[in-house]
């Protein structure tokens, strides 16, 4: 290493190494700079044709099923949702992590989103822990994110054999993860993707696994809501 | 997640009020407090003047070590490294802005001299804490750990989150040396050139905390998608961080502005005087 003396004076070989060492910093900075820059693009730097989601190489059919509503009446998923982009979804309340992200990163989508996106998309609930998921809390919950949202119940049975049309494993009983509320009991171990079926066919060409974005929400529910399959 | 969990940095677990442990912090502070401090030790048990340590300085130098582990240790170091922005720019106002000027200001005449022996480090020291190369590696700091590819990467290890920590702490000791105290082998620098100085490094601090504030959408990946912590909202969580920044930080920067400009005018021998004055 060399040895530098601090009582020396040498103005030339100090003024070239502090002009090295601005060059090295100006460099650093751009580079910083550079990356604040790509940060800021907006995320639609896609090509508008594809979705943020992940496209399935085979659609999947919307189930036609009547299940409960937080108002206790029947609720007729295919009749209800027609002509509707539909996001379901199969979780619970209780649900520490998984659930309320992606509700509530939807709901501030919808929020802000373009009346004519926002009518036209249904975030439809299906409770996965029927046994503490009553109507009242399950529309308390979703109260709490959007109150358009619709909640539904049905014995569990039911909501696994549901979500074996469409591919997802059944929910089951399990331990609290680490570090979750004790007074929670127990969790429920649930498939973590937003199933979106288009308002065209009632099929799910897209699914929005756990990791999906408010940036990529709003990017693909005008895109959900316009394209045909 | 392994068994130990040695540096706070996202988990992706439930927040929980539980206390955990973080041995590599604890580790980190013995380090960082036997460097700073062993000097003095050695110097008052070999018999030497502890009066040129006054107690002002000495209270410094205590809560500048406090407000270290405070930031890095359980709470604020596991809700900011995985949790919530708003605490990560706690965490940022303490690394960056509280702590530093404490250490630097509160440093012991001993360990100050220490350092001066040390020719080689205090060569390093003496670059880097040249006013525009000082003042340059914070902003760069600053814009780069806050540009969201970067924090995300960082945050998601525990390595990352260190070093993410240690930049805050680095860059910040050599911003404000210069500014509240006087680096080894360096003239003090002017009152105005640390007016200079201080305004420069904060300057970029009020665009990305506006950024932060009319953003249509979180930009970090890490707390938008982290638990929620009591059902606080990304968005506005990413709101109050920036509030945070714009509003504490920036108070706390005209403070010390002001600090530095009534010391300026100040009468008789306390003027042109540095905060701290080198032994050396």
């Amino acid at each position: 290493m060399q040895h530098i003396d601090l009582t020396a004076r040498r103005p030339a070989r100090r003024r070239a190494g502090a002009r090295r060492t601005l060059a090295a910093v100006a460099t650093a900075a751009l580079t910083g700079v550079t990356l604040a820059a790509a940060a800021c693009a907006p995320a639609g730097g896609a090509p508008p044709s594809e979705f943020a989601g992940i496209v399935l190489p085979e659609p999947l059919a919307k189930p036609a099923v009547t299940l409960t509503d937080t108002q206790g009446q029947p609720y007729d998923l295919r009749r209800e949702t027609d002509g509707k982009v539909t996001l379901l979804f199969f979780g619970y309340t209780s649900c520490p992590d998984v659930c309320p992200v992606h509700m509530a990163n939807i709901a501030a989508v919808l929020k802000a989103a373009e009346p004519e996106v926002r009518d036209n998309v249904k975030v439809v609930f299906v409770t996965t822990d029927p046994e503490r998921d009553t109507p009242q809390r399950l529309r308390e919950w979703l109260d709490s994110f959007d109150p358009s949202f619709v909640g539904l119940t049905a014995p569990l049975d039911e909501v696994n054999r549901i979500q074996a049309t469409l591919n997802i494993p059944p929910a089951v009983r399990q331990p609290l993860p680490p570090g979750a509320d004790s007074a929670a009991g127990y969790g429920v171990g649930h498939a973590a993707q937003v199933i979106a079926f288009s308002p065209f066919d009632d099929l799910a060409h897209v699914v929005y696994p756990f990791g999906t974005r408010q940036r990529d929400w709003a990017h693909d529910l005008p895109e959900l809501v316009e394209h045909r399959w | 997640m392994s068994a130990v969990q040695w540096w706070c940095s996202a988990q992706g677990v439930p927040w929980s009020w539980s206390w955990r442990p973080y041995p590599g912090v604890w580790l980190f502070m013995l380090l960082v407090a036997a460097a700073y401090l062993a000097p003095a030790w050695r110097t008052r048990a070999s018999g030497g003047d502890g009066a040129t340590w006054p107690p002002v300085r000495r209270a410094a130098a205590i809560a500048g070590l406090v407000l270290l582990w405070i930031s890095l240790d359980w709470p604020v170091g596991a809700l900011g490294s995985g949790y919530l922005a708003s605490v990560h720019m706690v965490q940022y106002i303490l690394l960056s802005l509280v702590v530093p000027p404490l250490l630097v200001a509160g440093m012991p005449p001993a360990t100050h001299a220490a350092l001066a022996r040390r020719r080689r480090l205090a060569a390093v020291v003496r670059a880097l804490t040249q006013p525009l190369v000082a003042v340059a590696l914070f902003i760069v700091t600053f814009l780069v750990t806050h540009a969201p590819p970067v924090t995300d990467a960082l945050m998601a290890t525990q390595l990352g989150s260190l070093v993410l920590d240690l930049a805050w702490l680095v860059t910040g000791v050599l911003f404000w040396w210069p500014l509240v105290g006087t680096p080894p082998g360096r003239r003090a620098l002017p009152p105005p050139g640390r007016i200079a100085c201080l305004i420069a490094g904060a300057v970029p601090h009020t665009p990305v905390a506006m950024w932060m504030i009319l953003a249509s959408y979180p930009l970090y990946a890490t707390f938008e998608l982290a638990p929620r912590v009591y059902g606080f909202d990304a968005r506005a969580d990413q709101q109050v961080a920036g509030g945070i920044m714009l509003v504490v930080g920036g108070l706390y920067v005209l403070g010390m502005l002001s600090a530095i400009f009534l010391r300026w005018q100040g009468t008789g021998e306390e003027r042109q005087r540095p905060l701290h004055v080198p032994t050396v």
